[in-house]
């Protein structure tokens, strides 16, 4: 194939070959969660780095494949997983999640699998992290919020700590978030450095960072925080 | 996990249906960037994501499918690509690259897709995400760090303000900037008002957000600027 003339697509080019190394490569990918979960929310399969989505950073596959998620998500949580699942299996068509675990926002993209002679359907969970700033590529896709989140290490923080937070991941200063949030500057200072000292004496720039990791928004302190079992299963 | 458990824990499980189900899903995810390449240095196929995160927001797959790199992409570029290419074909095994593009991290999976041996070129499949510090911990795999780099809206600044930058991003004071770099904390305040006006007057928190973007270390200020 010499030359620098423009080659026409060919379909061939993705052939059977090319499924079972993209197979391969998403369950390896360092970046990438993979899991394939069946209608009862059971996982069938996931690779190393949604074993430490599901379940928290040092876990392993073992730890979650073949369990159901009941073991590790509150009843509501677990409710409105098996709901999207039943909608991702109506429409046939993929459905987007919004949640934060361990602390970190994920976006998790639910593909069905056709069933074979009546078994029962299976479902491709992609997950991956996604900081703010990072959000607008599921802009084309209706998201699912849950209402349950891990805010992991976030945990100590009282919801307006979080909400203050939040709003410090905006790069708003002080004064600003003062004349959001209806409450003095100097209340807001007092907020700050509560954070900052409940968070290891984290910076102004390591408090950012935080929480532009964990997507934190206003409506974020109002949610139901859940904490999960850990690695260790203690 | 390795690569040979997942296969035989589950022989049953990674079926026909399982394969196309995530193939689909794969190339149709608005994150990651899917390309079929081959080591005559062309791009066979890609997917949207792949086509934006090279060639910028606009860009489309029929920009890249058929061409060759040389179209698009510099020769520093295109050189280091080839050679782990050829150490992908002669391993079999995977590797994952490290890239700063347009200011921003990536790391790419570059992948075997067996071959003929009579063919006349060797297909790989690359799977690339954009992925900023502290999103996830990747540093305990085994990742090649990409000799050049393009910086994107980095690209005006100079060595030193660039290992300031990375400094920043790790959330470290002037003072403790100063320390590690043996200058005086006065040379780094004078260095961090020089970036913030390069960056559009971009604040302290809004500097180490794009030092997260980038994954931006120490070591990125000498690479080669493509």
């Amino acid at each position: 194939m010499p030359g620098n003339s423009h080659q026409p697509y060919d379909r061939n080019i993705v052939g059977r070959d090319v499924r079972e190394v993209a197979w391969d490569a998403l369950a390896s990918d360092p970046t990438v969660g993979l899991s394939i979960v069946d209608e009862d929310a059971r996982t069938l399969f996931c690779n190393a780095r949604a074993a430490e989505y599901y379940i928290g950073p040092g876990a392993t596959p073992e730890q979650c494949i073949g369990f159901g998620w009941a073991s590790n998500l509150p009843a509501k949580a677990l409710e409105l997983r098996k709901e999207i699942l039943g909608k991702v299996k109506a429409q046939n068509g993929p459905m987007v999640v919004r949640t934060i675990l361990a602390g970190k926002q994920i976006y998790a993209v639910i593909y069905p699998i056709p069933s074979r002679n009546g078994e029962k359907v299976q479902f491709v969970h992609i997950l991956r992290s996604v900081p703010s700033g990072a959000t607008e590529y599921f802009k084309s896709m209706p998201v699912i919020e849950t209402e349950e989140i891990d805010l992991g290490p976030l945990n100590v923080l009282s919801p307006r700590e979080l909400e203050v937070l939040a709003l410090v991941g905006q790069s708003l200063s002080s004064k600003e978030i003062g004349a959001i949030l209806h409450r003095s500057e100097k209340t807001v200072e007092n907020h700050r450095y509560s954070i900052s000292k409940k968070l290891e004496g984290a910076s102004a720039v390591e408090l950012a960072a935080i929480a532009r990791q964990a997507g934190l928004t206003l409506k974020d302190a109002t949610r139901r925080p859940f904490k999960r079992r850990g690695p260790s299963g203690s | 996990m390795t690569e040979q458990s997942h296969k035989s824990n589950n022989p049953s499980l990674v079926d026909t249906n399982l394969r196309a189900a995530v193939w689909e899903s794969l190339t149709l995810d608005p994150t990651i960037g899917v390309a079929i390449v081959t080591d005559e240095a062309r791009t066979l196929w890609c997917n949207k994501r792949q086509a934006e995160i090279f060639g910028g927001d606009n860009a489309t797959p029929e920009l890249f499918n058929g061409r060759l790199w040389s179209t698009y992409f510099p020769q520093d570029w295109i050189e280091e690509r080839l050679k782990l290419l050829a150490e992908v074909k002669a391993t079999g095994k995977a590797i994952v690259l490290r890239t700063i593009w347009q200011g921003k991290q990536q790391f790419s999976q570059i992948r075997l897709i067996p071959d003929r041996e009579d063919n006349e070129f060797q297909r790989f499949l690359v799977v690339t995400r954009r992925q900023p510090a502290g999103a996830n911990e990747v540093a305990n795999r085994d990742v090649r760090m990409s000799e050049v780099a393009m910086l994107g809206e980095l690209n005006s600044l100079t060595e030193r303000e660039l290992e300031v930058l990375a400094l920043i991003g790790q959330g470290l004071t002037s003072k403790e900037i100063a320390a590690l770099l043996h200058r005086s904390e006065k040379t780094i305040e004078n260095h961090r008002y020089s970036l913030s006006k390069k960056l559009e007057g971009a604040s302290a928190v809004a500097l180490s957000a794009m030092a997260a973007q980038a994954g931006l270390t120490m070591d990125d200020s000498k690479r080669k600027r493509v």
